[in-house]
């Protein structure tokens, strides 16, 4: 096995180097090794170098629009695919139905033990006990705890959301953190439809890193059978934040008729 | 062009200007690993058709890192995918490299991933990028785990256990 020395000022430090990344005292270091170190210099030129023959050797804005054709392909091949799941997903919904109605009905009628078997059938599915949820995880080290109300948490910590919909179509998540800042984290901007992704329990596609505001967060999930308006949304929330005690404990409805549940996060500072 | 990604809090960046400021970055990194221009080239490309793709599951808080970590993976895919090709690779880091390439999935080895872990959607970081970083880049520890956003113990476990894959497959060469 190859042994490096594990010392010297590594490719990705000068990378982030020239591209200005550098935070305060890994800057001092470099430039202090520019100063005693002339390999260091070397490297940093070749760098530059490179940045200028890449330029000329390539054509940037081209290579770009091929990238852009290739993410589009890939988008309208995801789509098709997402397509044809659905449509089959739809079949075996229909199919589960017939087969239900073909099994379960013609006993109705018969004996008691059926009758029984109904009942437990029926309990099994447990549909009208859904109610919707917001769960939320957070990535510590390797592992991934759930976190409940009430639960601490620290700056940089990362979360990850999951939602229960039940029969709801559209849906709102945002917080309200201890600086009174509101923060959409569900859609993405404002612009965005507030429609869910199919499917009973959905993990929204990004984590979320805590920042440094004090006291608490409070995430918010909003449900609705219609879509939901999220510049009124926010012009609530905003009023909401400016008393923190009521931010923090206020159950009242944020949008009347509008299902709401929440998660409240104490900050602890290291 | 594309939707602008959102980050962490209030942090946007346009993919344009992403792919402008970090193409060179990328590129040489490739090239570095690959050692091929025309491959480093298409490597390139994946790397960002990748990260424009899979926009809102990536945490683009440091970009740098984050390509740099991806140039170094898509690398490696192509070496493995290539390594009969590659038969003018000679030098031991060229070795090592094919080597670290061709592991089988070290992560099944090292963690039983749990369900959970989809959910971060940031699926743990690939084993070989980390042992290309410190093994064949020589970053230190710290920067290796910063690197690849992991605690250095995290880091220092799975390099324990990569030691050991990489000692087991030499003793069977």
């Amino acid at each position: 096995m190859m042994n490096q020395s594990h010392t010297k000022i590594s490719d990705l430090m000068l990378e982030r180097f020239i591209l200005r990344e550098t935070s305060e005292i890994e800057t001092a270091d470099i430039e202090k090794a520019i100063k005693s170190d002339q390999t260091v210099v070397q490297r940093i030129r070749l760098l530059e170098q490179s940045n200028q023959q890449f330029s000329e050797k390539h054509n940037k804005s081209e290579i770009y629009k091929s990238v852009h054709n290739l993410v589009q392909e890939k988008s309208r091949q995801t789509k098709a695919v997402q397509k044809k799941n659905t449509f089959l997903h739809r079949a075996a919904y229909v199919f589960s139905i017939l087969l239900i109605i073909t099994v379960f009905i013609p006993f109705e009628f018969t004996d008691t033990e059926n009758e029984m078997f109904e009942h437990e059938t029926a309990n099994g599915i447990r549909l009208k006990g859904i109610t919707p949820e917001i769960h939320i995880y957070k990535k510590k080290d390797d592992d991934i705890l759930r976190i409940f109300d009430s639960s601490r948490v620290e700056e940089n910590d990362q979360l990850q959301f999951r939602y229960l919909r039940a029969n709801y179509r559209y849906g709102a998540l945002f917080s309200i953190d201890g600086n009174r800042q509101v923060t959409l984290l569900f859609p993405d901007s404002l612009n965005a439809s507030t429609e869910l992704a199919s499917g009973s329990i959905v993990d929204l596609p990004f984590s979320y890193q805590l920042d440094g505001a004090p006291e608490f967060e409070r995430f918010f999930m909003l449900m609705a059978h219609e879509p939901i308006d999220l510049n009124s949304v926010l012009s609530k929330a905003e009023s909401l934040s400016m008393d923190l005690n009521t931010a923090k404990s206020s159950q009242a409805a944020i949008i009347d008729g509008v299902f709401q549940t929440s998660v409240l996060l104490s900050k602890v500072h290291k | 062009m594309f939707n602008n990604y959102k980050t962490k809090k209030g942090v946007i960046i346009e993919p344009e200007q992403l792919y402008n400021r970090y193409a060179e970055m990328v590129f040489r990194r490739c090239n570095r690993l690959l050692k091929n221009e025309a491959l480093a080239v298409d490597a390139m490309q994946d790397v960002f058709v990748t990260v424009l793709t899979k926009k809102s599951t990536l945490d683009l808080s440091q970009p740098s890192s984050l390509l740099y970590r991806m140039a170094t993976n898509i690398s490696l895919n192509i070496i493995r995918s290539k390594k009969r090709e590659l038969n003018y690779w000679t030098s031991e880091e060229d070795a090592l490299l094919v080597k670290i390439a061709s592991l089988e999935d070290v992560e099944s080895q090292i963690h039983a991933i749990g369900i959970l872990n989809h959910l971060f959607k940031l699926s743990p970081e690939s084993s070989k990028t980390i042992a290309v970083l410190f093994f064949v880049d020589g970053l230190p520890i710290e920067e290796v785990a910063t690197t690849v956003s992991m605690s250095v113990s995290g880091v220092r476990k799975r390099l324990k256990k990569l030691r050991s894959v990489l000692q087991e497959l030499d003793g069977i060469k």
